[in-house]
């Protein structure tokens, strides 16, 4: 049986799934009693509201993975990780390291991210993964729909490694056809979420349905894009995105978060490294600017990268 | 539950425990020019009582998270002092020894929970492990070990605040030795005590005035005793003074020797001070201190050489265990 559900729905179906067979797993977060009923009435102290208090919450989840626990920890709004950032990178990507391997922190880390159109401004707007994307010992995840969502949130939650799980805003928007029975989908696997011939495009989150959306378009101009989603950015499946430009030549990423230093730029230091020859036309980044993320709607839509924006950068190159 | 009480023969063992944390810390100090030591020594020098009093006599179950001047808490605890010396020596002993710093090791078979050289940032994990014990339905009680200066972290607050509202069974102890680095109490911190913050959280907070080993051991078995029990966290500051310099190194001191002699007379010796009880009540004598001592620098060669013996990690270590 397959049924249609949506981003919010498979996120609760996967930790309600993994609260079910293993009961470590508990979940902290502001409001979330408020916000997931039935889960605080499925599972009661396992689910528990905290105060305004994110870096601690991070910590504490940290201390919990320490004494035999599996946290996840809610935060609502990703501009708020900055506030946990000792924590995730002094504290948690470090365990398994500091311990040689006989303590691990298995922990996730669930955080709202990207701007919406709807102005929800400069501090709830933002994509920050490249602000811990130079902390190895964590793995990243962005899913881009509700079916990677619940199948990577559950391999997340059953990883031994502490875990940003980033969820785009809009994606509460879509919907996916999800089997009845279980399933998961390892990280660090990327997904080819459309075939093509003439140029690899890789992009995550609100960004691939922009990206399949243009690829759409350029179809109709016989253009044939290869779009990948990445889905974990660390670890990075290297190995599709280096097969799909052998077989395309040209490459382009995009992202939400600012151009310089973000994942567009490892991606194509990687290619350039590994598949140089390969290419037969520069690698583009399609990405913010370098701009905070502006509360009025309009200059908010300036600095995302749009389908047009897409489109014009892939006929820069094919 | 039925608090343990302390005899004759516990309080000569904290008194060995004492010695023998003093007694390590002066000999990293004695090693720390001979560039042989690949660590710093934040030693407990004059603090030995607290970490030594809070830990003494907790159950093998129990956690603790010890603060950077921790030395006596794992001593306390059974970690061989030579286990310690080769990881300040840069050896390996195991798998965890050679990535981090003595001062925040880990040791599960220990009940030592893994820190972090960031300041008061413990205070959180100490916390979250109390959570774990209580959502097990445990009977642990975790034992946080923190300076002055960790208590003007957002994270003391915020950790304080959870344990509170969670009722979770854990002991936080400041050791405040009124400095952090150089910076007096005085210049950081408004209030006269410490402990006065418990009341913001609407938890029991408890000043012992003095390097009272006795006192601190009574009130963090008091603290246990109700932890255990579910009645939720204390916060115990325990005044005491940095003896030495900070990192073992002279050049970071900034106090006066006036100053130190006056709080040494003012707080009084944790270790003199037992010693001339346990004489005066006649369950110790000079012969017994001598043969103490005699046994403690014997352990403590015997200890410098183990380290210097063993093997240090072969490079391809660096590149391991990154991811689990």
């Amino acid at each position: 049986m397959v049924r249609k559900i949506g981003f919010r729905s498979a996120i609760i179906e996967a930790i309600r799934e993994e609260m079910l067979r293993d009961t470590r797993v508990f979940m902290i977060g502001e409001d979330i009693e408020y916000f997931y009923p039935a889960l605080k009435e499925d599972f009661s102290e396992r689910i528990l509201n905290t105060p305004i208090s994110e870096s601690a919450m991070v910590g504490v989840g940290v201390g919990a993975t320490l004494n035999g626990m599996r946290p996840i920890v809610e935060i609502m709004f990703s501009s708020l990780l900055p506030l946990c950032m000792d924590h995730l990178v002094n504290s948690a990507r470090m365990i398994c390291y500091q311990y040689g391997g006989e303590v691990t922190c298995p922990m996730v880390v669930r955080a709202s991210i990207g701007a919406t159109g709807r102005g929800l401004g400069l501090h709830h707007s933002q994509s920050p993964e490249s602000f811990i994307l130079n902390a190895p010992g964590l793995k990243i995840v962005m899913p881009s729909t509700p079916y990677d969502a619940k199948g990577l949130l559950k391999s997340a939650i059953r990883d031994n490694n502490p875990v940003v799980f980033l969820e785009h805003k809009l994606l509460r928007e879509k919907e996916s056809s999800i089997p009845e029975e279980e399933f998961i989908i390892p990280l660090g696997k990327a997904d080819v979420k459309r075939v093509g011939e003439d140029v690899t495009i890789v992009a995550m989150a609100q960004m691939l349905h922009k990206s399949l959306e243009a690829a759409n378009k350029l179809h109709k101009e016989g253009i044939s894009c290869e779009v990948i989603d990445l889905r974990t950015l660390l670890p990075l499946d290297e190995n599709t995105i280096i097969e799909s430009v052998k077989k395309t030549s040209r490459l382009i990423t995009v992202q939400e978060s600012p151009k310089a230093y973000g994942f567009g730029a490892e991606i194509a230091a990687i290619v350039a490294e590994k598949a140089l020859g390969y290419l037969d036309a520069p690698v583009m980044r399609v990405a913010n600017p370098g701009t905070p993320i502006p509360c009025t709607v309009l200059l908010e839509q300036a600095v995302i990268p749009s389908v047009e924006d897409i489109i014009r950068v892939t006929k820069e190159v094919v | 539950m039925v608090k343990m009480e302390i005899d004759n023969q516990d309080l000569l063992e904290m008194f060995r425990l004492m010695l023998l944390t003093r007694r390590f810390e002066e000999k990293t100090q004695e090693l720390l020019p001979s560039g042989k030591l690949q660590d710093f020594c934040h030693t407990c020098i004059g603090q030995e009582h607290i970490t030594v009093g809070a830990c003494y006599n907790l159950k093998e179950t129990d956690l603790i998270m010890p603060s950077l001047r921790g030395r006596g808490a794992y001593i306390a605890r059974g970690v061989p002092i030579k286990t310690l010396l080769a990881v300040m020596y840069g050896k390996q002993l195991g798998s965890t020894m050679p990535k981090e710093s003595v001062h925040h090791l880990g040791l599960p078979e220990y009940g030592i929970l893994v820190g972090t050289g960031i300041i008061g940032s413990d205070i959180a994990k100490a916390t979250g492990a109390a959570l774990a014990a209580k959502l097990r339905g445990t009977t642990q009680v975790v034992l946080d070990f923190f300076g002055d200066g960790a208590s003007n972290r957002g994270d003391f607050h915020e950790s304080l605040n959870l344990a509170a509202i969670w009722n979770l069974p854990v002991v936080y102890i400041c050791e405040n030795n009124h400095t952090a680095m150089s910076t007096s109490i005085t210049e950081s911190t408004a209030v006269e005590d410490i402990a006065d913050r418990a009341g913001g959280y609407g938890i029991p907070g408890v000043v012992i005035s003095r390097n009272d080993i006795i006192a601190v051991h009574t009130a963090v078995q008091d603290a246990v005793y109700r932890a255990r029990d579910g009645e939720g966290p204390t916060l115990i500051e325990c005044k005491t003074y940095r003896w030495s310099v900070h990192a073992g190194l002279p050049s970071l001191e900034s106090r006066s020797k006036e100053d130190i002699e006056f709080w040494k007379r003012k707080l009084g010796y944790p270790i003199m001070d037992l010693k001339k009880e346990l004489m005066m009540r006649g369950i110790l004598t000079k012969q017994e201190v001598s043969e103490i001592e005699a046994k403690i620098r014997h352990d403590l060669e015997e200890a410098v050489e183990f380290a210097k013996k063993s093997p240090f990690p072969v490079v391809e270590e660096a590149l391991k265990h990154v991811y689990a």
